[in-house]
């Protein structure tokens, strides 16, 4: 079952939260206080997130203050994918900090994920800088999804 | 309009007579300018479309259209082939849908000595995790799968959240787990008596008109499950017998990398028996 943990500091008006699991029609989104300014959201251990887990998320998103900034930390391609989807999935103030994606050998028998962070190898307007990343053999690897869809929602 | 005649050469000469008397009374449009026409009877009309998006096929869906095949495809002729098949003998695709798959595709012996399939009984009370975890585990035979996991999770939550639906009084479904060299297939019957189709084409039409998804409001899900399960699979397949259930099936094209399946444009039949 999926988890929602987290935690406020309540000086900094700052939240910390981490997403694990499911999210499904199960998973519990809990409110967050009306004087938080920033919402940081852990992502890398989403197992994956249903149909009604997305609308379960799309209203938690309506509920947080309107004017917080969001920012989504290790998110994996597919959040992005609805993200770029589904409309009310993130606040209009939101930064996504780092994602994971999979890089692959040609033949795709090797494959590995990479952290990728914006400001180094993504950032505003769709520039994309993506790191040369090698296969123990000494291949080349190549990015196991299309950049320029995972990445739509910087042109937003 | 098109007809089978245009698209033979995908078969051996051998096969011709066979296949133009299988699509004798069923009419091939092509979406063309992304404006068929709908003077086809909708029931027996096969859309030919070339690389068309999600949001293009929720459309077509909307409008009435049952069988979308993309043109640009390796499988064409396969998936022409199936969709024929299936039109010519619906109640055999409901039936076992895996077995006129496999036999449209001309599985080799060899292919078919190396398929594996798990049959789950799926009841309400079933726990859903210990449930995929059975699924992924007769999966980690193919240890490449390991990289599908939130694609297959996805598919699986679904079509079980369809199947399950509360409303019924005692909901069961069967999903069938088939793995072949090439393709990881699932297929879902419940038991729903009832299937809202003009109700389903509706909301696939509003969502193929909205810029971003927006979710459905009120109690039920979002709406969004059809338009998902699409994204995971190749080829997906949502059909209904009036009194007995309904069959969701879809496909993953193992011959492809990841970055591929993500861009490979979808078939999808949406149909009744």
């Amino acid at each position: 079952m999926g988890q929602f943990v987290k935690s406020f500091k309540m000086l900094d008006l700052t939240a910390d939260i981490a997403i694990s699991g499911a999210i499904d029609e199960h998973f519990q989104f809990e409110p967050v206080p009306e004087t938080i300014r920033t919402i940081s959201v852990q992502l890398e251990q989403i197992e994956y997130i249903s149909s009604f887990g997305v609308k379960l998320w799309v209203n938690w998103i309506a509920s947080l203050p309107r004017d917080a900034t969001l920012i989504l930390k290790m998110a994996k391609p597919m959040t992005i994918a609805n993200i770029n989807a589904v409309e009310g999935f993130i606040l209009p103030k939101t930064i996504v900090e780092s994602v994971i994606v999979p890089f692959t050998t040609d033949d795709g028998e090797e494959i590995v994920d990479v952290i990728l962070e914006n400001g180094s190898h993504y950032s505003a307007g769709g520039k994309l800088n993506l790191p040369t990343i090698t296969a123990a053999s000494g291949e080349a690897m190549v990015p196991d999804f299309i950049p320029e869809r995972l990445f739509k929602f910087l042109k937003a | 309009m098109s007809s089978i005649k245009d698209y033979l050469k995908l078969w051996p000469e051998s096969n011709h007579a066979g296949i133009t008397a299988l699509f004798s009374d069923i009419a091939i449009t092509q979406d063309t300018d992304n404006l068929p026409s709908k003077k086809f009877d909708l029931e027996k009309t096969i859309v030919v479309a070339k690389d068309i998006p999600v949001r293009a096929l929720l459309r077509l869906l909307g409008s009435g259209y049952r069988h979308i095949v993309q043109e640009n495809r390796s499988d064409l002729g396969y998936a022409l082939l199936t969709t024929g098949m299936i039109l010519k003998k619906p109640s055999l695709f409901f039936a076992n849908p895996i077995q006129l798959l496999f036999n449209s595709a001309g599985a080799t012996a060899e292919e078919k000595a190396e398929t594996k399939t798990h049959q789950i009984e799926w009841a309400p009370t079933d726990s859903k995790e210990a449930r995929f975890e059975e699924i992924m585990t007769f999966l980690s035979a193919r240890p490449k799968l390991k990289n599908y996991r939130p694609i297959i999770l996805t598919l699986l939550d679904e079509m079980i959240a369809n199947a399950l639906d509360s409303r019924l009084q005692n909901p069961k479904c069967r999903l069938q787990v088939t793995l072949s060299p090439s393709r990881l297939s699932f297929a879902c019957f419940d038991q729903h008596p009832t299937f809202p189709q003009e109700a389903m084409r509706a909301r696939l039409k509003q969502l193929a008109a909205q810029p971003k998804f927006e979710v459905r409001p009120g109690e039920r899900g979002a709406g969004l499950g059809i338009p998902m399960m699409i994204n995971q699979c190749t080829n997906f397949y949502l059909t209904h017998q009036t009194g007995v259930g309904s069959l969701t099936v879809a496909a993953i094209d193992l011959r492809l990398p990841l970055r591929e399946l993500e861009v490979t444009p979808r078939n999808v039949h949406l149909f009744s028996v």
